[in-house]
């Protein structure tokens, strides 16, 4: 019972039917998948597992397994180039992030999930309301009584970090 | 199990069905104020998970509207309230108590001090930090019952501390309500040394859950004596970080000894950073490049003291000993001890201590080390310190006057890999140009630099260029470091840039000379210390200081001007001679150029002799010049009429007259910034349309 998911290989199917094989020691990367190999590790005698994921498309399926692979793979995986790598990883449209957040979060890959939210963040930063709103598509659902409000309460909170000292 | 996503992947995903609990993941991960004040602005969704995630604010505007706090922030658990204006003012007056400060708004804006802190508590339910501007122990006597579960304290004084309060009293009601108090910042509060150790005893619940104490104050005059110390220690057994400036002058009364540290370790030992200044280093100057290195007396302290400190701290992680006395035989002790007894050993700093090379070079795990004036540290000597601690990332040497270009430029070439931090200043033999000669193969990795703007004739520099190359058996790293940077030229990481001018040079050839910093794309903060007497300088040019050939820094954001170790005459400057205004004028002209300048800081030159730094009226016109200010702090008074220029700024958002130097001003004469016009100022300056 130890440690079964390194010995086997796991078969990752999305929606619409498109495989993909991953190394047992890349799917620990997800903890869904560790958890799900661990209840099921009484069966299979074949190491191989499979796992349907009914709500991921092929082609968000196929971005994710890169990020795994890179991931797994300790020894091409040094900091700086790890970095470079993953901010090309992370260059997509809006679209394809928003599936790959729900695709990270559904699978439970933590190092994803990080990736992918820090460039949303990254993406608000900088920004005017409108312009956030422009962006992300979402309605104003304000008053001008209730948005005088955020305003007022922001006067308390325009200040920012206090000054930082270099000696 | 994940419930399926409500819509088919097929289908575009919208931000705001997005799982909640990814959303405000996404939020907290902005920290910048002005970026999450944008964000709440977008949609009820958004504010209200903003609004839950926003752990930290620095509470801004007048404490006479503190009646109208808002309420919305209740996560917040870092809640600064240092910076309300008036700067400086008590928040929390009693109303019988107020003969320090005069002015009659004052007086209203203090009339329940009780409700005030009330109000605050109903705001900020779960804030574990606090820090405050406690001018007088009202504040804390007021605030501290409602947060009786508080962590962490931060207590700010730049005020004379009220001389007729009994000892320890600024502390009292703090140690007393706040049981589980685990650490206590008191590095920018004007205290007595001897206020400490009765507070503490008498609070002793209080004082054994401490476990962060930062007393290393530039504000006291002699720093704490070894009785003192003592006690603090056996008063705070637990204590994992200690901090404070210290009287090591063997002629003070009662000094700090080896036995002082000894038994300062048996009080507490899981202590993982000693801090000890003497007082002199954090308040005094520079110190003359020019003297031989050595102090006039020895230290008390020596090889015993490091011996024991090292043998019975066994977490200890970091170690700065600053004196301003000789410690001569320490080298040893770090040789023998350090290695084997303190495993996780990473940062050291050390003043003037002497043959200490080896003893360094022994510590192999230290990731940051700074060097305060050691006479004896060669090139030779650096050398070693790179070969042995291969893991350094943060560099200081301050004050070595043997060191010169072919020692650092051999320790760069060691540690390329690692060093990105460099701080290097009053080393005689370093002028400007052979340390940026001598860190300009590793100039692409660095991102933070410190340097003395010393300029020399090019021609002495130029002769002996060639032979420093071969010094060193390292020639091969060096060789083989410069071909792999060769292909990233100019500083192209360096993003803080720390830099010291004595008084009437320019800058101009930071940016003009041979191996200069002439390409730093993502440079955004800088800081300009500016230090010496302008009386016995002559006459600046009168194209002035050259703020403006900073313009080629295309992200500078942040930019602090500091004037405030200049001495001039104020008003009463004798026959030709200049008064500080034009100085100002000098220092200042060009700033306006800079058009990416987003928050400045600014400290105006002072005249000693009637303890005033002053904003004057050229100074005010050309800061008005800084079209794209968002935030000016002046860390000075200034007239009413002068400050009503900066209202030509027109995205300035937040403009405060900080005296944070001691002592701060305890009343303003007539024409200067008082309560009053402050005030005004302000309304006048939120009473603008904002746009964002």
């Amino acid at each position: 019972m130890a440690s079964p998911s390194h010995t086997r290989t796991v078969t990752l199917k999305s929606c619409d039917d498109v495989e993909f094989v991953l190394d047992g020691s890349v799917a620990t990367l997800s903890q869904t998948l560790v958890s799900a190999m661990a209840e099921d590790s009484s069966s299979s005698d074949d190491g191989t597992f499979t796992w349907c994921v009914s709500n991921i498309t092929g082609e968000v399926l196929a971005k994710v397994v890169e990020f795994c692979n890179k991931h797994a793979d300790i020894s091409s995986s040094r900091g700086e180039d790890l970095k470079e790598w993953d901010k090309a990883f992370i260059s997509v449209e809006l679209d394809l992030l928003y599936d790959l957040i729900l695709a990270a979060d559904n699978l439970n890959i933590e190092s994803l999930l990080d990736l992918t939210a820090q460039r949303v963040a990254d993406e608000i930063k900088g920004k005017m309301p409108h312009e956030i709103r422009m962006l992300f598509n979402i309605e104003k659902d304000f008053t001008d009584e209730e948005e005088r409000e955020i305003r007022r309460e922001h006067a308390w909170a325009y200040g920012g970090e206090s000054l930082k000292s270099f000696l | 199990m994940e419930p399926p996503a409500p819509h088919p992947a097929a289908q575009e995903t919208h931000i705001n069905e997005l799982p909640d609990a990814i959303l405000s993941t996404i939020i907290s991960l902005i920290s910048n104020t002005r970026a999450r004040n944008s964000a709440s602005l977008v949609c009820h969704k958004w504010s209200s998970i903003e609004r839950s995630t926003r752990t930290s604010i620095s509470l801004r505007g007048n404490v006479r509207d503190l009646f109208r706090v808002p309420t919305s922030f209740r996560s917040v658990t870092h809640l600064d309230l240092s910076n309300l204006s008036p700067w400086g003012h008590s928040l929390l007056h009693d109303s019988n108590d107020l003969q320090s400060s005069s002015s009659s708004s004052s007086s209203s804006s203090s009339s329940d001090p009780d409700l005030i802190a009330r109000l605050i508590h109903l705001a900020f339910p779960s804030a574990s930090s606090i820090s405050l501007y406690a001018r007088d122990p009202s504040a804390f006597l007021h605030l501290s019952p409602h947060y009786p579960s508080l962590l962490h304290a931060k207590l700010l004084r730049f005020h004379q501390r009220p001389s007729h309060l009994p000892l320890g009293s600024d502390f009292k009601a703090l140690l007393d309500n706040c049981l589980n108090l685990t650490s206590l910042d008191l590095s920018c509060f004007y205290f007595w040394t001897e206020d400490l150790p009765p507070a503490l005893q008498s609070s002793p619940a209080a004082a054994a859950s401490l476990t962060t104490l930062d007393l290393l104050s530039r504000l006291s005059s002699d720093g704490f004596k070894s009785q003192e110390i003592l006690a603090i220690s056996f008063a705070c057994p637990n204590l994992r970080r200690l901090s404070a400036s210290c009287a090591f002058h063997p002629r003070l009364v009662d000094p700090i000894s080896s036995d002082t540290l000894l038994s300062l370790a048996s009080h507490c030992p899981r202590l993982l950073a000693l801090v000890l200044a003497d007082a002199s280093s954090l308040s005094g100057g520079r110190g003359n490049p020019d003297d031989e290195g050595y102090a006039q007396e020895d230290a008390l302290v020596g090889r015993v003291a490091v011996e024991g400190l090292l043998a019975s701290l066994p977490l200890l992680e970091e170690l700065c000993l600053d004196l301003r006395q000789n410690v001569r035989d320490a080298g040893p002790a770090f040789e023998a001890v350090a290695p084997s007894k303190c495993p996780n050993f990473r940062s050291l700093k050390l003043g003037q201590f002497h043959s200490i090379d080896m003893g360094i070079a022994a510590c192999k795990g230290l990731e940051q080390l700074s060097i305060v004036n050691s006479a004896d540290l060669t090139d030779e000597g650096l050398v070693a310190i790179a070969r042995g601690c291969h893991r350094l990332v943060k560099l200081e040497i301050h004050g070595c006057k043997h060191v010169t270009e072919a020692g650092v430029k051999t320790l760069a070439a060691l540690l390329w890999s690692t060093l990105i931090d460099v701080r290097i200043s009053c080393c005689k033999n370093l002028c400007t140009t052979r340390l940026l000669r001598a860190l300009a193969p590793i100039r692409d990795r660095i991102q933070r630099l410190h340097i003395d703007c010393i300029w020399e004739d090019k021609e002495s520099n130029n002769n002996n260029n060639e032979e420093e190359d071969t010094e060193f058996d390292d020639f091969v790293i060096v060789k083989k470091c410069r071909y792999s940077t060769d292909m990233g030229r100019g500083w192209k990481r360096l993003r803080y840039l720390l830099i010291w001018i004595p008084v009437g040079e320019v800058l101009m050839p930071l940016v003009e000379m041979d191996y200069c910093l002439e390409s730093c794309p993502a440079l955004e903060e800088m800081y300009i210390k500016v230090e010496g007497d302008c009386r016995r300088c002559p006459k600046p040019t009168p194209w002035g200081f050259g703020l403006s050939s900073l313009e080629r820094f295309p992200n500078l954001k942040k930019m602090s001007m500091d004037c405030g170790e200049v001495d001039g005459y104020a008003l009463t400057a004798p026959m030709g001679e200049m008064d500080l205004s034009l100085w100002e004028r000098f220092y200042l002209s060009g700033v306006g150029r800079l058009r990416e300048l987003y928050e400045l800081d600014y400290w105006p030159p002072q005249d000693r002799g009637v303890n005033q730094r002053t904003l004057s009226l050229p100074a005010a016109g050309l800061l008005a010049e800084c079209l794209s200010l968002r935030k000016l702090f002046i860390h000075g008074t200034a007239h009413e009429h002068f400050m009503n220029f900066l209202l030509n700024i027109p995205n300035l958002r937040d403009v405060q007259l900080r005296e944070d130097y001691y002592p701060a001003p305890e009343n303003d004469m007539s024409t200067e910034m008082r309560v009053d016009s402050c005030s005004r100022f302000e309304a006048q300056l939120n009473r603008r349309p904002i746009h964002d």
